[in-house]
């Protein structure tokens, strides 16, 4: 059992991680914002903790909370400047901001490796934290959908202008989220980095921002069970298709392309469904 | 009905205690070594050095295997494909070392993935051989960790003191591809064997990947009138200079030094001509005159249809040298003993030569000095004496 538990010892860490950086696009995806900053704001909290952790001789709890902050603190200065765009525009600042901080990584050599990247980095995370992190997270979110806020959320997604009519100021309310999704970005990223020992600009570039929206729109957006199902998801099939060699990437696609085509509701939908064909 | 679902349960049951009798004879007879193969097969261009590296060790395997080298002992390889993905990599690791339990990891095919995977291996005692991570500072991760992928450094000041004293050259100008770690990995030893050698650096230009335009950075190179250009490029960028600097009439006595990642087929297909007379260096190219050299070259062509590149040829030397560790170690389970058995070899003969290993566990191969002949596209080796 304990053997079989290190032998995916590193499957369970990502899906862990990777279902936690999701929720910070899930609360995003909640009132139709469709940001593409995930990548760069993790990189601001992987090089910070880590930047703490090796040079300054902090230990793990402070730094991550500093990579938390800073990444919540770049979150809200980006925000105020690009939650004014709406649609595709915000979508390509937020990949700006994320192609800037790669950009700053591989130049700035005497903090990032540059290129050839830092190695040799302490393998401080462990299973448990991650767990309680992510459940901690989980109940963060679930207590603010059940409170006064999670219904203005469900009606900005709805109708935004009714809400900015009826006297709510959304263009805050959007910039607290936006901040809380950094400083999630922020804690997974200085989570990731101790995780396997070595870091590169290109670990938080596009792929990675894209990746992290993928996970809750294949999970799910309306549903809490979607970021973690679809992380999950996105972790274990590589894994699980290994078998089919070549056939793999093209599985992995077609895979995807059915959920959003057949399941709008992202995999969570897939009990009803059945039970729906079921009942007919 | 009964009893015949009873007789059909017996007969299996007979059945399968004769497979299980059967499968016991057999194990007492040969004995099956368990190795992990960890090479990218998918995730682009990695795949490319990737697949190379898994069809050379496969046909290693073959032959030594058909060969009966190691008596009753087996190989086997259990691939896994990363994707060049080093999330995967280290899953792989894993399953390879706790699940599967093999004995050896010939691997992975991104120095990226080696930094984060072999730290499992070295942990759990598992030798590991790349065959193409080329990173400085890869082996100092730990005594499990070899490679017979020899890094630029050991490669690079070999070449320049070659163009050096054949060509005079005095004063350089380096560029470099800055997003990328192989060729920023190849620059900074490029730069440090300009200082060693005392050379004048005239000017450092840097582009992007992607980039396919260089005609600004080769300009200001002109204006600063080196004797020779540096690059530290993968074949594509390297081609695009070389022809782009023709026509901005650089000067034919200006030569052009490339890295080990230029020493490809599409150099040649891409720039044509203008590759002609740059000077490389490399651990092995396919025209290398050695009988065992000669034989994988035969060997591989037969067995795929198509050429081996350096990688094969490293990941060939890899397996074989792996076999011979095991067939010292005459054990399929002990990977410390493996692994010591590994390190006291020396004198290895191998597709790149006669080599052993450093003191860091680097392959010590002879770097050849190689010529880039832009009419025939291929490389020949330089006289070095």
């Amino acid at each position: 059992m304990t053997d079989l538990f290190y032998a995916y010892h590193n499957v369970i860490d990502l899906c862990l991680l990777n279902s936690m950086l999701a929720f910070g696009c899930f609360i995003l995806l909640g009132v139709n914002l469709f940001s593409l900053a995930t990548g760069g704001l993790m990189a601001i909290g992987a090089y910070l903790s880590i930047w703490l952790t090796m040079q300054q001789g902090w230990s793990f709890a402070p730094a991550l909370t500093a990579a938390l902050v800073a990444a919540s603190l770049a979150a809200f200065g980006l925000g105020s400047l690009v939650l004014r765009l709406r649609g595709d525009y915000f979508t390509m600042a937020t990949l700006a901001f994320t192609e800037v901080v790669r950009i700053i990584a591989l130049n700035w050599d005497s903090v990032t490796g540059g290129a050839l990247g830092v190695f040799g980095i302490p393998q401080l995370t462990e299973t448990w934290q991650l767990a309680g992190l992510l459940a901690l997270v989980i109940y963060l979110i679930w207590a603010v959908r059940h409170s006064a806020v999670g219904e203005r959320m469900r009606a900005i997604a709805a109708d935004e202008l009714a809400v900015s009519t009826a006297g709510h100021d959304v263009a805050r309310f959007k910039l607290a989220l936006f901040t809380a999704s950094g400083a999630i970005a922020g804690l997974g990223g200085g989570l990731a980095a101790h995780l396997n020992m070595f870091i590169a600009p290109g670990d938080f570039g596009f792929l990675r921002s894209v990746d992290t929206v993928i996970a809750p729109v294949l999970g799910g957006v309306w549903n809490l069970a979607g970021p973690v199902i679809g992380a999950s998801v996105l972790v274990v099939l590589p894994e699980a298709l290994r078998f089919s060699a070549q056939m793999r990437e093209i599985l992995i696609g077609v895979t995807m392309l059915a959920v959003v085509l057949f399941l709008p509701a992202g995999l969570v939908g897939l009990p009803k469904l059945s039970r729906r064909r079921a009942a007919s | 009905m009964a009893s015949v679902t009873l007789s059909r349960r017996a007969v299996l049951t007979i059945g399968g205690a004769v497979a299980l009798s059967g499968s016991a004879v057999f194990a007492q007879t040969t004995r099956v070594a368990k190795i992990g193969l960890v090479q990218s097969t998918t995730g682009g261009s990695a795949a490319l050095y990737g697949i190379q590296q898994k069809q050379a060790i496969e046909l290693a395997f073959a032959e030594i295997n058909a060969a009966n080298t190691l008596k009753d002992i087996k190989l086997e390889a259990i691939h896994a494909d990363d994707g060049a993905d080093r999330g995967q990599t280290v899953n792989i690791f894993q399953r390879l070392i706790r699940q599967d339990k093999v004995v050896a990891i010939l691997g992975p095919t991104l120095s990226n993935s080696a930094f984060a995977a072999d730290p499992i291996a070295q942990q759990a005692g598992i030798p590991v051989i790349a065959s193409s991570n080329t990173a400085p500072n890869l082996t100092k991760m730990g005594d499990f960790i070899f490679r017979t992928s020899i890094p630029e450094d050991q490669v690079f000041p070999t070449v320049l003191r070659y163009a050096v004293q054949k060509r005079g050259i005095k004063k350089v100008a380096l560029i470099y591809g800055l997003d990328d770690a192989l060729t920023r990995g190849a620059h900074d030893v490029q730069k440090k064997a300009v200082t060693e050698l005392g050379l004048e650096q005239v000017g450092i230009e840097s582009y992007q990947r992607g980039d396919v335009d260089f005609s600004a950075q080769l300009t200001k190179i002109r204006e600063q009138k080196p004797d020779a250009v540096i690059l530290g490029t993968l074949a594509e960028e390297a081609a695009a200079i070389l022809r782009q600097a023709r026509q901005l009439g650089f000067d034919d006595k200006i030569t052009f030094i490339g890295c080990n990642a230029n020493i490809s087929a599409k150099l040649f297909d891409l720039a044509g001509p203008a590759a002609d007379g740059i000077i490389v260096g490399a651990s092995w190219f396919e025209g290398y005159d050695s009988p065992r050299s000669k034989a994988f070259v035969a060997a591989y062509q037969k067995r795929y249809g198509s050429s081996p590149d350096i990688y094969a040829a490293q990941g060939y030397d890899a397996a074989y040298l792996l076999a011979e560790a095991i067939r010292r170690a005459d054990d399929v389970t002990n990977s410390r003993l493996t692994r010591d058995k590994l390190a006291s070899i020396s004198d290895f003969e191998g597709v790149l030569g006669r080599f052993g290993w450093s003191a860091d566990r680097d392959a010590t191969v002879q770097p050849k000095v190689l010529i880039g002949d832009g009419k025939s596209k291929v490389f020949v080796a330089a006289a070095t004496s």
